[in-house]
């Protein structure tokens, strides 16, 4: 048997280290809710997933002589840089309470606390070991990081909606227009398309961000799935393609909604368009999976 | 062994949705001591969200049978 066909042990330094930093993320999330770990949890979530999936088995690095395991004290020292972290997060903003904005801090320095939670996990493994690692499973670790960064960036979509409400406001109005007699387009944080039995204002639930949510879930249960046979630069790339799909889709939908709801179907689109929404962003994410799922396949000859 | 370590890690993953719902309403009406009957809003969002989650998986899986039997 090759290293290659072998699956993965249980015990191996590769999976308890990963399984420790998930455990202490949950505990930091539990914690101190303020350091909004969900990010990270899920990043580890999916690097331990992943290389379960491809069931390599790590070699041990040649030039670590206690890479036969996690020791105790580096344990220690984990969980002490874990319980400093949440100490000091606690203490610089004790009140703060998920789901709410933390107006005192810095947007930047606040995700930059959140990225903090993995830095004890380095005290995990010697750096020789982590070095092989990230060598042996450089596609599981590049998949994790675009989780960490791309997972759900709520206030980065906050930040974005001033600009983006408008872009998508006038987007809408560009494409109903030509349906639609006569049609306004009045301008204000959340715009609204006046016509002349329906009126659509734009909130922050229509912006589409909820679409790409449900992709994210949709697509990384994909990855996991057929991870051995997936070609990864392809990929990457139909991830990035299907986020932007499914805002453009988001348009789409909002445009369904100004033309048939100003030709009678006013209280049809009032009653279900959130609950049609939902089955529309699915049925946009079959329809771009069907279209990309072969291309993103390994080839037998690439196997 | 694995699919009991991968169930906990999936457990784990509810965090962020334990924390958030120890600071939401949890739903009973504490002066009648009567639950509130109707359903709110991001309860109605869930189950849209969980209904399309199911239809997007089920086409997945599908498609995916498709392909390997072509």
């Amino acid at each position: 048997m090759t290293p290659e066909q072998q699956r993965i042990s249980l015990s191996s330094p590769v999976l308890l280290a990963l399984t420790l930093t998930f455990a202490a993320i949950a505990a930091d999330q539990l914690a101190s809710p303020n350091l909004r770990t969900t990010s990270p949890l899920w990043a580890t979530f999916c690097l331990v997933a992943l290389i379960w999936r491809r069931g390599a088995v790590v070699p041990r690095p040649q030039s670590s002589p206690q890479g036969q395991g996690v020791s105790g004290w580096r344990v220690a020292l984990f969980v002490l840089m874990h319980l400093t972290l949440v100490f000091v997060a606690r203490a610089w903003a004790p009140n703060s309470q998920p789901g709410t904005h933390i107006t005192t801090l810095n947007p930047w320095l606040l995700t930059a606390l959140k990225f903090t939670v993995l830095l004890p996990s380095a005290a995990l493994l010697p750096p020789a070991s982590w070095r092989a690692l990230v060598a042996k499973y450089r596609h599981e670790f590049a998949a994790s990081i675009v989780i960490l960064f791309t997972y759900l960036p709520r206030r980065i979509m906050d930040a974005l909606w001033p600009w983006y409400g408008q872009l998508l406001g006038r987007f809408v109005f560009l494409l109903s227009w030509p349906f639609v007699h006569p049609l306004g387009y009045v301008k204000a944080s959340f715009p609204t398309l006046t016509g002349p039995a329906l009126d659509v204002t734009i909130a922050m639930a229509c912006s589409g961000f909820d679409g790409i949510r449900l992709f994210d879930y949709l697509f990384g249960f994909v990855v996991l799935c057929d991870w051995n046979r997936l070609n990864k630069g392809r990929t990457l790339m139909a991830y990035f393609v299907g986020g932007a799909a499914m805002l453009l889709g988001n348009a789409l939908r909002i445009v369904f909604m100004v033309v048939f709801g100003n030709h009678g179907m006013e209280n049809l689109i009032a009653r279900f368009h959130v609950s049609a929404g939902w089955m529309f962003f699915s049925a946009a994410f079959l329809v771009y999976l069907a279209i990309v799922y072969r291309w993103i396949l390994l080839r037998p000859a690439q196997d | 062994m694995k699919k009991v370590i991968l169930i906990a890690l999936l457990a784990g993953l509810t965090a962020p949705n334990l924390v958030l719902a120890q600071y939401k309403n949890d739903g009973w009406d504490h002066d009648s001591k009567r639950h509130h009957k109707e359903i709110d809003a991001d309860q109605l969002a869930g189950i849209g969200f969980g209904a399309a989650a199911l239809l997007g998986l089920a086409g997945y899986l599908i498609l995916r049978k498709r392909t390997a039997s072509a």
